[in-house]
């Protein structure tokens, strides 16, 4: 389907770009915000990537995924973003977790109701540091495979793992430190 | 490994945790606008070449107009003169059109 609507844009129809903007709109927008924490940059983010991969698109080989080349655009503009705005990575706290905690939460989490469970999400992947937010974003909630990953972020495999690895840590602390057994 | 399922699962029940967007307009309209610049640069640019061109005709013309041999009657010389003197303004005038000069399009707006 992206193909056709890729071809129409090659061929001159700008407003079949619009159906690649609302197909792919809210995905972008979520691995944005877990980058740069805030919704109107997040939608700066977007908005950017999207006019430029407009620019971009006849360099677009169709052997890949076009979200995935579209991820890889939004995460370097993200990424250029943070380093233009000099923010610095926060360092999550040396909280230990026990396996009894990570049972207990995972208990928790079960027993809350959709909008509570996205609130929740929502609000600990944007206290987490940008990389783990982004790998734990793409992995979960975008269900990409550590290999699309990959070609997305170009980072390394290992670098993912220990990122994924770091990123359940600090969902897990946020929880414990946040003391959230229920969000709200 | 335990763990990594569980979150899986967990994760698995949020489609999206964000509220829905919507960036159509803004960013096709935005896209239009930068299509629209480059088309304008890409504009400029070809009277930038073509004001060039015509200069370069011109100020060899005027070369070769003043390259004449100054033994010519004075009458003669004043018209060669006074053709050079017009053909250097057309050059201007040339030159100020095709780079949309902002001085130049005042004047011809106070003139309307």
């Amino acid at each position: 389907m992206d193909t056709h609507y890729i071809n129409e844009v090659l061929k001159g129809n700008t407003h079949a770009f619009g159906y690649l903007i609302r197909t792919y709109q809210n995905k972008t927008f979520g691995i944005a915000i877990s980058i740069v924490k805030n919704d109107e940059d997040a939608k700066d983010v977007v908005q950017e990537s999207f006019i430029t991969a407009y620019a971009s698109l006849s360099s677009f080989r169709n052997d890949a995924k076009f979200s995935t080349w579209l991820y890889r655009i939004v995460v370097n503009k993200a990424l250029q973003f943070l380093k233009r705005q000099k923010r610095k990575e926060e360092v999550s706290q040396e909280i230990a977790i026990t396996e009894n905690d990570k049972t207990a939460y995972n208990s928790a989490l079960e027993q809350l109701n959709h909008q509570d469970l996205k609130l929740l999400v929502k609000k600990v992947l944007s206290e987490i540091p940008p990389r783990e937010a982004l790998i734990l974003q793409l992995f979960y909630l975008e269900n990409q495979q550590i290999s699309e990953i990959q070609t997305i972020t170009d980072f390394t495999k290992a670098n993912i793992k220990v990122l994924l690895h770091r990123g359940r840590k600090s969902f897990y602390k946020k929880l414990k430190k946040d003391n959230i057994t229920k969000p709200y | 490994m335990k763990d990594t399922d569980h979150l899986k699962e967990v994760f698995g029940k949020l489609d999206q945790i964000h509220e829905p967007i919507d960036l159509e307009e803004t960013i096709l309209t935005a896209i239009e606008k930068e299509r629209t610049l480059k088309a304008q640069i890409a504009k400029y640019r070809s009277y930038g070449k073509k004001s060039l061109i015509v200069s370069g005709i011109l100020v060899a013309i005027l070369g070769i107009l003043f390259s004449r041999p100054s033994t010519r009657q004075s009458m003669e010389h004043t018209i060669l003169a006074y053709t050079s003197i017009g053909l250097v303004l057309v050059v201007i005038l040339v030159q100020l059109e095709a780079g949309g000069s902002k001085i130049f399009n005042q004047l011809k707006n106070n003139r309307s």
